[in-house]
């Protein structure tokens, strides 16, 4: 007899258990408790890529730490910036950079000039490398600059470099490069050619100022 | 008839008169038929005018002897020969010396000899000499003629000299002079009483000064009291603090020898890392700094984003999206 009722009560709180997991199906079934709203279709995402070749390692060449870009006026963000007249500034819609701003741009030097110059540009995890030189990046503008027209569209590119060496505390060089590309439509595929080529003329121009003056880096 | 005895007797006569007379003739001359002589030369680098031949020749004094001859020598034209002889007892040594002398200032030259140390032997011809030679030496009046025409001559120069310090217009200054120092004298002694009161000033000045070495000397005292009891702790803290420094820099010297090659590595490798890592952090602070900023304005806005009117470049506008 009071075998057969123990049993009983085991087989009622089994179905207390199954109504309650029961309930909580048919509430989450409903949507969620909490919405955050609709952020709408998602965003077209493009980077800055350097289609060189990689450089290749020369212990005697000079060898260069390249610092994380200083950002002006919140550039330092995946949106892509604008600027209007006005002294307004904005972002493009519906396109962004696949990562921060800084991260791309000191990627792409770090390849770009390494290979044309053959210096040895230590950047992200370059930790406990003996550097000759520090190189500060210094990005005063790297926006989109609307026109009048579709055809007036450009993006504009400031970036100041200042090389430092590290070992007596000497400046060997600063130099501010501007450099200003059409936009040919108005799709973002369009204005992120234009950021790359942007980009691209401006480390050409970096590295020849830097050809010169790498030698005050050499360890 | 002759007589043949008277004669004899005359003739006998005037041979012993004619024998007197010599022996009288030799008692007068003194003829000193035993003497010895001894011949000598002497060399003069000079001129030994008034030096005549049978001249007399001294020693110390004493006439000893003659001059024999005077000659040039026959090896060197510029000295003189002068051969005396003297009586052999002479004592001439090597060292004696002969000079000549004169017998005033116009009277007639003669030699004079100095002998030579007593134990000196005597003088003998050297190989090559007739005679033995007696050195010379200068005498006094000789130098004295020899320079006398430059002392002639210095002395007429320097009577030149006074008669031009004497001239007309020099002793006009002179009387000038002493003119102004008579001046001078006259306006000090009508001066004395300025004097005086300067006398009076400069006493109370020292008596200022006395008082001031007073007073240095107080601070001195003073100084030396703070040296040796006031800063003798302080000195000695002092010590005991280099001391101190100096054996905490010996281990630290100790240290870095012994781990000189990881602190090489550091000084190199890491402590440049360092420099990038305080970049680093000090732009991680400047983001938190703003991040924690705006959490205490907005906090929303942190989670949501700003609201903000995006670019389309299709319609060239600002949109509504946030």
């Amino acid at each position: 007899m009071t075998v057969v009722n123990q049993k009983f009560l085991k087989g009622i709180k089994a179905v207390k258990y199954l109504m309650l997991a029961g309930v909580v199906f048919s509430l989450s079934a409903c949507g969620p408790l909490i919405s955050f709203g609709n952020d709408g279709p998602a965003d077209e995402v493009y980077t800055l890529a350097y289609n060189g070749t990689y450089s290749v390692f020369n212990a005697a060449a000079p060898r260069i730490y390249l610092d994380e870009p200083l950002m002006a006026e919140g550039l330092a963000s995946r949106k892509m910036s604008v600027r209007l007249p006005d002294f307004r500034r904005s972002t493009i819609s519906s396109i962004s950079w696949s990562a921060n701003l800084s991260d791309l741009i000191r990627g792409y030097m770090a390849r770009s000039i390494a290979v044309k110059t053959g210096a040895q540009l230590i950047s992200e995890g370059g930790l406990d490398v003996k550097v000759g030189c520090r190189m500060a990046v210094n990005v005063w503008a790297f926006e989109l600059v609307p026109g009048e027209s579709q055809v007036d569209d450009k993006v504009s590119s400031t970036i100041e470099l200042t090389l430092l060496n590290v070992t007596n505390g000497a400046l060997l060089g600063r130099q501010t490069f501007v450099v200003e590309k059409q936009v040919n439509s108005v799709e973002g595929v369009a204005i992120a050619a234009a950021f790359n080529e942007a980009i691209e003329e401006s480390s050409v121009t970096m590295s020849e100022w830097l050809l010169p003056i790498q030698s005050g880096c050499q360890l | 008839m002759e007589t043949r005895a008277s004669h004899i007797l005359v003739g006998g006569f005037v041979l012993a008169l004619l024998a007197g007379l010599v022996g009288f003739a030799v008692w007068i001359a003194k003829v000193d038929l035993d003497a010895e002589y001894k011949d000598y030369d002497i060399y003069f680098n000079d001129t030994v005018s008034g030096l005549v031949k049978r001249g007399t020749v001294f020693y110390l004094g004493i006439p000893v002897g003659e001059v024999r001859d005077i000659t040039l020598a026959p090896d060197d034209p510029r000295k003189v020969r002068v051969w005396v002889r003297l009586r052999a007892e002479v004592p001439v040594n090597e060292g004696a010396m002969a000079r000549l002398d004169f017998q005033g200032f116009t009277g007639v030259a003669y030699i004079e000899l100095f002998g030579g140390p007593p134990e000196a032997p005597l003088l003998t011809p050297h190989p090559g000499q007739e005679r033995p030679v007696i050195p010379a030496q200068v005498s006094g009046l000789q130098v004295i003629f020899a320079s006398a025409p430059d002392l002639l001559d210095a002395a007429g120069l320097a009577v030149a000299q006074v008669q031009k310090l004497l001239a007309d217009e020099n002793l006009a200054e002179i009387a000038g002079i002493l003119k102004n120092t008579n001046t001078i004298t006259g306006n000090l002694a009508v001066g004395t009483k300025d004097i005086d009161g300067l006398m009076v000033d400069a006493r109370a000045a020292l008596v200022e000064v006395a008082g001031a070495a007073n007073a240095i000397q107080v601070l001195a005292n003073s100084g030396n009291k703070l040296l040796s009891e006031d800063a003798k702790p302080l000195i000695a803290e002092a010590i005991k603090t280099m001391q101190s420094a100096q054996s905490m820099l010996n281990r630290v010297d100790a240290l870095v020898a012994a781990n000189e090659g990881a602190v090489t590595q550091f000084v190199n490798g890491s402590l440049p890392e360092v420099s990038r890592m305080i970049v680093d952090l000090r732009k991680t602070a400047r983001t938190l700094s703003r991040l924690v900023t705006r959490i205490e304005h907005n906090p929303g806005e942190v989670i949501f984003g700003t609201p903000e009117d995006e670019y389309d470049p299709k319609t060239r506008k600002q949109g509504e999206k946030k």
